[in-house]
């Protein structure tokens, strides 16, 4: 369930290690500064309604349902917006529109009845279930928020949509005063039951500030809305990713 | 300090439950790996609040046998606002490194999505809710539990020495009602849940208690019988292994789907049998090697963990505060290796001056007879 932790310990200690040495090879920077290692993220699972939608009728309609109200003037950064560019981009020929439907304050189990009349209104392909940040916030029992979890998942599947669920963000101060772990923990475990994809933007956000890729805390205003859209603009990037990738997986060799 | 004929065995392991809990409850300290909780499905929490349950039973059933039911009460209650107070001490603390680690909120990745308005945004709500134990920080939930389960001695007392076995037997109702019907008290914000249920955790304290009251029992119950040794491993060993695969992709991958479908989820809140059962067969196991009588349990080396272990109340009060400033540093300074190790050496040292200082403190200018029972003993 936390593969890198383990890796992390391996990591830590084979640097400790190596600081000795004299003439240690400098990692050169990654190309991609979004890059993630297959541990943090690994696309496990398919999208067979979304296939068969983007075959039969050449659309692929995303509706992402968040907790998320971000100012006007930054809607174009968020990552909504920017999946529906970067996927656009990755599937040629075919119309990607993405909706946003916000709860603010919202837990996974209040999230419920706005995620079934969206999906009933919308008919979307695909469901982006960003769920969990208020349940963690409010220490809500983590068994209830499992079950409100396989709950919109399996009513998602009821009206013919896949659905996929982004877990929480990471940072070392936020996660200082609330208690994610088990919350994120519950996601990967309901997903991995239902053989649905868990998009873990908890652990790639944390790669991202501990490999030292965006800083978090800094008090000037450009360095929030520079940590503001890389985060969004490379949560973007890898949605649209995997999720063409589980696309192209589903048409090799799906049942 | 003299022994007393007290059983060591309390104090070591109650010493390590509290190193165990202060290195856990620090984030990102890879030294973290060495305690329990990443070895088996039971973790130090178990420990503690059983062996609190133990010493509660056996400190205050003599009170209670020697000067009735109303001084017992006193005493219990004594403490339990001893323990009030320090709770509210250490949410002060903490509101202060909070003011400082929010900073972090006032940014639009954060802010826009965590809908941060209702958080701190009425200090006098968050205050009042904090006094009354329902607002908790992430970190601080043993210790509101401790409080509670401590309150409910007095009422458990005459039960407790008269009628154990009915305690027992209503104790242990209690806990499997609460986990069919899902009781647990609320925190704030609406809809939060208390980590730790006391609904739930109040079994392990109130078996602990019972176990005190029997000793011949409790002896009996703990002798080696190769048939309940090798039950006892085997579940020890599935344990490490299931506990092993959640850290280790590899491992992880090997275990059956099915598997995971039966057993999850094991609730901490809610103390799941699996949980329990784990703690029980390690307890089995740990007592082969730790008798009363056992020449480690004197050896220098441990002496620090008994001193830990004899101050409970404190040092679980200084962990907790000293776990939050290890956390603050590794988040706001540095966050490497060698300060990992720095900051759990330096908490744990801290931990045993405390215990150290107080232990003289306590029996400093005293005759040491009448020092032994009441005033000895930290009682919980």
């Amino acid at each position: 369930m936390k593969p890198t932790v383990a890796f992390r310990w391996a990591a830590l200690l084979s640097a400790a290690l190596l600081s000795g040495a004299p003439a240690a090879r400098a990692e050169p920077p990654p190309a991609d500064p979004c890059a993630v290692p297959e541990s943090v993220l690994t696309v496990d699972a398919h999208l067979p309604r979304a296939r068969d939608r983007l075959r039969t009728a050449g659309a692929l309609p995303i509706l992402v349902v968040n907790t998320a109200k971000p100012a006007a003037e930054r809607g174009e950064a968020s990552y909504p917006a920017r999946l529906e560019k970067d996927l656009t981009a990755r599937l040629p020929g075919r119309r990607v529109t993405v909706t946003v439907r916000s709860v603010p304050g919202a837990t996974a189990h209040e999230m419920l009845p706005v995620l079934e009349s969206a999906v009933t209104e919308l008919r979307p392909a695909l469901v982006v279930w960003q769920v969990g940040t208020m349940d963690a916030m409010r220490n809500v029992g983590p068994d209830g928020f499992g079950e409100a979890l396989v709950t919109g998942i399996a009513q998602t599947h009821a009206r013919g949509a896949d659905i996929l669920v982004v877990d929480m963000q990471y940072s070392p101060q936020t996660s200082q005063l609330m208690t994610f772990r088990p919350y994120v923990e519950y996601v990967e475990w309901v997903t991995q039951n239902n053989d649905v994809f868990h998009f873990p933007r908890y652990e790639m956000m944390r790669h991202w500030i501990e490999e030292g890729r965006v800083t978090i805390g800094s008090e000037s205003k450009d360095d929030k809305l520079k940590a503001f859209t890389f985060v969004h603009g490379c949560v973007a990037r890898l949605l649209a990713q995997t999720i063409a990738a589980m696309l192209d997986r589903a048409e090799e060799g799906a049942p | 300090m003299k022994e007393d004929g007290r059983d060591l065995r309390l104090d070591f392991f109650r010493g390590l439950a509290l190193w165990f809990i202060f290195v856990n409850h620090i984030p990102g300290n890879q030294f973290a790996w060495l305690t329990s909780r990443n070895y088996g499905l039971s973790d130090a929490s178990e420990v503690f609040v059983f062996i609190s349950g133990y010493t509660s039973a056996l400190v205050y059933a003599k009170v209670y046998a020697r000067s009735g039911w109303g001084l017992a009460a006193a005493r219990v209650l004594d403490r339990c606002w001893t323990l009030y107070l320090t709770y509210i001490f250490l949410f002060i603390a903490f509101t202060a490194q909070v003011a400082y680690t929010t900073r972090a909120f006032d940014n639009p990745l954060f802010a826009e999505e965590m809908g941060i308005a209702g958080f701190f945004a009425d200090p006098a709500v968050a205050l009042v809710q904090a006094l009354l134990l329902k607002f908790r920080p992430a970190n601080l939930d043993i210790l509101p539990l401790y409080i509670v389960l401590l309150l409910a001695v007095p009422l458990l007392l005459p039960a407790l020495v008269r009628r154990p076995v009915a305690l027992l037997a209503a104790s242990g109702a209690l806990y499997v009602a609460t986990r069919h019907l899902h009781w647990n008290l609320p925190t704030y914000p609406e809809g939060g849940e208390w980590l730790f249920n006391p609904f739930a955790w109040q079994f392990l304290f109130v078996l602990g208690g019972v176990l005190q009251r029997f000793p011949g029992a409790s002896a009996a119950l703990t002798r080696p019988r190769p048939a309940v040794l090798v039950l006892a491993a085997l579940y020890v060993a599935a344990s490490l292994v299931l506990a092993l695969s959640w850290q280790f992709a590899t491992l992880g991958a090997l275990m059956p789907p099915r598997l995971g479908e039966v057993l999850y989820p094991i609730s901490k809140t809610d103390l799941d049998p699996l949980r329990l059962v784990h703690f029980l067969a390690l307890a089995y196991l740990v007592l082969q090697l730790a008798r009363p009588d056992s020449a480690w349990l004197r050896w220098r080396a441990v002496a620090p963990v008994i001193l830990c272990g004899r101050q409970s109340l404190h040092v679980f009060c200084l962990g907790i505060f000293l776990s939050f400033a290890a956390q603050t540093i590794l988040v706001q300074v540095n966050g490497s290796l060698f300060v990992q190790f720095a900051v759990t050496l330096v908490g744990i040292t801290t931990m045993i001056l405390t215990a150290r200082v107080l232990t003289w403190y306590q029996t400093a200018g005293r005759p040491p007879r009448t020092a032994a029972p009441a005033l000895g003993d930290s009682g919980a």
